[in-house]
């Protein structure tokens, strides 16, 4: 079994074995051996951090990616070889960054609702807040970037999951704004991450 | 929610890209390996669970 953990351009060294770079369908796949575990998740991320930051481009696979032997990978690939090429190029020079806006703890509602129409309001204050942090941070931010992408948030305490395309050179400009954006809502947490392979960006384009 | 220090809200956030995002070929070569697929389907839950990850980010930052 072998596990692939990211397709690449312009890779400046060949990674430390057992990785291994192979070519499939004129694209050039990184990949690794599955022993009697796969990989860790984490671990895979860290190797596909590892060649985002020598590689022109990256096109990192989701976790789990295996495959019986390089025969099974080509015959997966092929069919799709044109499509991953022009998402590869369409990424080449840009990386990912995450933003996630939380609410405190202490702006959670606590004890029980007076009335139904203050249980009412308070299920629906997670999604007003949404809506206005989609309106304000998020459209400011998408200016500032090429792509984004948002997450539908999975709590009721996250109240934007955020990731934005931005070239690797404006990464640290782009963090810095969203740390002067979000000071307008101090009552928020609001978490800056990255650069990460542009994960988000890979299932399309 | 707990504090969580920075090292760990990043290993959560590459943790959560790895396991929900990135290229995913075609599920026709995976089905040819049904068995070992569902393995990695089952494991792939479990790791997304909130204990494994804080153990996972205890781990690395160890």
């Amino acid at each position: 079994m072998i596990h692939l953990y990211a397709f690449v351009a312009g890779l400046d060294a060949k990674p430390e074995p057992p990785l291994d770079v192979v070519d499939v369908g004129g694209l050039a796949a990184v990949v690794g051996p599955v022993g009697t575990s796969p990989p860790e998740p984490l671990r895979h991320g860290l190797v596909v951090e590892e060649l985002r930051a020598s590689a022109e481009a990256i096109l990192p696979a989701r976790y789990g990616e295996d495959f019986l032997d390089l025969d099974a990978l080509r015959r997966a690939v092929e069919p799709v070889a044109g499509v991953l090429r022009s998402r590869l190029e369409r990424l080449g020079g840009l990386v990912e960054v995450g933003v996630r806006v939380v609410a405190r703890d202490d702006e959670q509602p606590d004890g029980r609702p007076r009335d139904g129409r203050a249980y009412l309001e308070s299920r629906y204050a997670p999604y007003a807040r949404r809506k206005a942090l989609e309106r304000n941070l998020h459209a400011h931010l998408l200016e500032r970037a090429r792509d984004a992408r948002l997450a539908t948030p999975r709590e009721d305490a996250v109240l934007l999951d955020a990731s934005y395309l931005v070239p690797t050179g404006d990464v640290e400009s782009f963090a810095r704004d969203v740390a002067a954006s979000a000071a307008a809502w101090p009552e928020l947490a609001t978490v800056c991450t990255g650069p990460w392979a542009p994960y988000s960006f890979s299932e399309e384009g | 929610m707990t504090a969580l220090a920075a090292e760990d809200i990043t290993l959560l956030e590459l943790v959560d890209r790895v396991l929900s995002k990135g290229v995913v070929l075609t599920g026709d070569i995976t089905l040819s390996v049904a068995d070992v697929d569902l393995v990695y389907v089952g494991l792939r839950v479990l790791l997304a669970s909130a204990g494994t990850l804080d153990r996972l980010a205890e781990e690395a930052s160890s």
